[in-house]
């Protein structure tokens, strides 16, 4: 089985794939719509008080801590 | 740069040749654009029933007159916000001939994703994307063409900024409605939703909707992805049951997929638009491998980086407004060091001070002119009308250098990072991050401060920030706890400067344990809101673009506060100046001092003398009305030269008088901030309890406040 781990716990510098999010409905619409579907290259491109900063798509999104618990991934590689 | 006048354009339907509404995500430069086309030929209203404004502007060309819309920006279908209902209602309403879309190559596959929302239901539609300087010309172009042939839809890549190719987009715009253009539906692949889409679809076409203008697939689609507004559209439209069989649908397709549908849809919709960059080569462009990080990045990864860098950014803002517009603190360190006689050279000549000076001088002019006619009517126009439009105009050039300040951080991006930046702090407090954009513009105005509380994640959170952000001292109380510095620490400039430290700190404070009281007590939500973010990237912020930001938020505030401020003057110069026994110049018989003295019971705890009591209610009357009429009514009923005199003639212990403008600080919205609050949450019970809720949080601080400082003090 493929690891599977939450958002906030990626590597600065490496590329993962968006497996599920498990937020509420409404949080949930709001993420996907900023471009994580689940399938979604997601590469983590830096860290900092609590917040992960993802680039999706070629866009930059800043996530706070509690958002990015709620996104399921597994490493691409 | 900066050319901002207010010009009233006279809007006659009946001669306008076609109207065009444009659409699109925030950071696109639909302003941007819109400001290109009009030329600043701009009316500003509001959309009705809210306090969304609405920004029509006029484009006359070879004597045709084109009428542009700007609509509220659109982040996607389910923030649910306010701005997006306004857009899609209006869309959906049809009285336009022509909607331009906008996209941006800076953030080219998002800002697609709103494209392809509106142009999937909206058929007159023409796609502009915006900042095509960032990329070549070449590939601009062909991903023009490509985007016609693959959605059937005319677009067009232009730079609003640089104006490259707006001639060609007018020329565009015309013929387009001469020819009563529609565009092609849009044919996104659904998969497994397609037969479900047919089968609402099957049941809409029974019904006459403008086929020229909305696209039944668009309906179908969004009616499964539980728009509410198209929801509500066509419930309006089909009989009941059919609407009953169009829900059976959306149960069943549900059921059977046994998956969220919107979720499906979202992601359609991106594999759509991936699939067409990718077959062009503006890929290149949007699939960058590494980002480059910026100073403001690098710096905001260093422990305690964004708090040393906001801080940076914000001291050295105000300290720029205060200068310019009070001389406030540049004239404490000239008396500090000494130099008096410069200190009120420069009091003096700030904005704030020349402008008060102008209408002292015209009042007085007029009465000099005037004095044969009888006195109230002299009085009500001098110290009623005059006052009250110098009040307003007195708030202009703060209003509008706060809002410089604001629309450069804004259109910079760096605002968005102090947002992420301060998310830690303010989420101890129930806040999230996005509190930083309302929290910095009430420094200037808590007018639009409560209005920028739309950018809210829901309902509660703005919520909260609406009922907290009348805490943070404004301008207007910085001129009133300047006075009392003064009239406290007379020669002390630094007791002056540290009193009104304490000020902003107090408030600041306060206003951010509020958003704790709302949220966990008042809500009773036990987490504090999250944050999802774009970060744009960092530029150097355009002169135009800013100038029209700040533009744009003056006139708002000109449009909201002024007519309240001027309307309450003159009220408040006729209950200081009748009273029972009709017109009088003394305040003991005025209504004024009738209501004033309904406050002194309250007074009671701080030993204040009975025979002021009335003078200090009726002052905190008039500062509910525009919180720095506190002073002039207390130079008026006390009959002083200038409100530092007239501070100093009610005696006050040094205890009672940092308690007073510890109270004058927090109290109560002013009116103006008030009816914005009244606006925003559409319900009086909120009002009221915002009313109620600071009275009682400024008094219990206030009694803590002096009954601390008489330990110290005397």
């Amino acid at each position: 089985m493929m690891t599977q781990l939450t958002l906030d716990m990626g590597e600065i510098g490496r590329r993962y794939n968006v497996v599920g999010i498990n937020a509420g409905r409404g949080l949930t619409e709001k993420i996907m719509e900023m471009g994580i579907v689940p399938g979604t290259e997601i590469k983590i491109i830096s860290r900092f008080g609590g917040h992960v900063i993802v680039m999706v798509r070629g866009s930059v999104i800043a996530l706070s801590r509690g958002i990015s618990r709620k996104i399921l991934i597994s490493p691409l590689e | 740069m900066l050319r901002g006048k207010v010009k009233t354009i006279e809007i006659n339907r009946e001669e306008i040749d076609g109207v065009i509404a444009l659409v699109g995500a925030t950071n696109v430069g639909k302003s941007t654009l819109f400001n290109v086309l009009t030329r600043q030929n701009v009316k500003v209203s509001n959309w009705p029933g809210t306090t969304v404004s609405k920004h029509e502007g006029l484009l006359e060309i070879d004597g045709e007159k084109y009428l542009f819309i700007d609509l509220p920006g659109i982040h996607g279908y389910y923030g649910l916000t306010l701005d997006e209902s306004i857009s899609k209602n209006y869309l959906l309403e049809g009285s336009y001939d022509l909607v331009i879309v906008i996209g941006d190559y800076s953030d080219l596959v998002r800002s697609l994703y709103t494209v392809i929302l509106v142009s999937e239901t909206f058929l007159k539609n023409l796609i502009v994307i915006n900042k095509s300087d960032l990329i070549d010309q070449k590939s601009s172009q062909e991903f023009d063409e490509l985007i016609s042939k693959r959605l059937g839809v005319e677009s067009i890549s232009i730079s609003a900024i640089k104006e490259n190719n707006i001639d060609h987009l007018i020329k565009r715009i015309k013929t387009l409605i001469k020819n009563k253009y529609s565009a092609h539906e849009i044919y996104v692949n659904y998969g497994d939703l397609e037969k479900y889409i047919q089968n609402i679809i099957e049941v809409l076409s029974k019904y006459s909707f403008d086929r020229s203008k909305i696209s039944l697939r668009g309906l179908a689609v969004n009616f499964l992805a539980e728009d509410p507004d198209i929801e509500s559209f066509i419930a309006k439209t089909v009989s009941k049951e059919d609407h009953r069989k169009l829900l059976e649908i959306r149960l069943t397709a549900k059921k059977e997929l046994n998956r969220d549908l919107t979720e499906i849809i979202i992601s359609s919709r991106y594999a759509f638009i991936e699939d067409l960059i990718k077959r062009s080569s503006v890929a290149k462009y949007v699939y960058k491998e590494t980002y480059e990080k910026t100073w403001i990045d690098k710096i905001m990864e260093k422990p305690m980086g964004s708090a040393i860098l906001l801080l940076g950014i914000l001291f050295s803002l105000f300290l720029l407004i205060f200068i310019i517009n009070t001389g406030f603190p540049l004239n404490i360190i000239f008396s500090l060091i000494g130099l008096e006689d410069i200190a009120t050279v420069i009091e003096e000549n700030s904005l704030s001070g020349l402008l008060s000076k102008a209408f002292e001088y015209l009042s007085d002019y007029i009465k000099s002119l005037m004095s044969s006619y009888p006195e109230p009517l002299v009085g009500l126009l001098t110290d009623g009308i005059i006052a009250g439009v110098g009040a307003v105009i007195a708030f202009i050039p703060l209003i509008y250098l706060v809002s410089l300040g604001f629309a450069i951080l804004e259109d910079s991006g760096v605002a968005t990072r102090l947002a992420v930046g301060l998310h830690k702090t303010f989420s101890r407090f129930g806040f999230s991050g996005r509190y930083a954009y309302p929290m910095f513009v009430s420094l200037g105005c808590n007018v639009p401060g409560v209005m920028l509380s739309r950018g809210a994640f829901d309902s509660r959170e703005r919520l909260a920030q609406i009922l907290s952000i009348p805490f943070i001292p404004c301008q207007a109380r910085l001129i009133v706890a300047l006075a009392v510095a003064q009239a406290l620490f007379s020669g002390e400039p630094l007791y002056q400067a540290l009193l009104i430290l304490w000020i902003y700190i107090l408030g600041i404070m306060i206003s951010l344990i509020s958003g704790f009281i709302i949220r966990r007590l008042v809500l009773k939500e036990r987490y504090s809101p999250e944050l999802i973010i774009d970060l744009p990237r960092i530029h150097r912020p355009y002169a135009k673009v800013v100038g029209w930001i700040s533009w744009s938020y003056t006139k708002e505030f000109l449009i909201r506060a002024g007519v309240v401020i001027f309307i309450l003057s003159i009220f408040i110069w006729f209950i200081t100046n009748f009273g029972p026994e009709g017109y009088t110049t003394e305040f003991s018989q005025s209504y004024g001092y009738i209501i004033g003295s309904y406050v002194t019971p309250f007074l009671k705890p701080f030993n204040i003398n009975n025979s002021i009591g009335p003078i200090i209610g009726l002052a905190f009357l008039q500062g509910f009305v525009a919180k720095e009429g506190l002073l002039s009514t207390l130079t008026i009923i006390t009959g002083s030269e200038d409100p530092v005199s007239a501070i100093n003639s009610l005696q006050l212990t040094a205890s009672q008088m940092i308690s007073i403008l510890t109270f004058g600080m927090l109290y109560v919205p002013c009116l103006a901030t008030l009816s914005v609050i009244y606006q925003e949450t559409r319900s009086w019970r909120w009002t009221l309890f915002s009313i109620i809720y600071m009275l009682s949080i400024a008094y219990i601080v206030t009694l803590i406040t002096y009954h601390t400082l008489i330990i110290f003090m005397r």
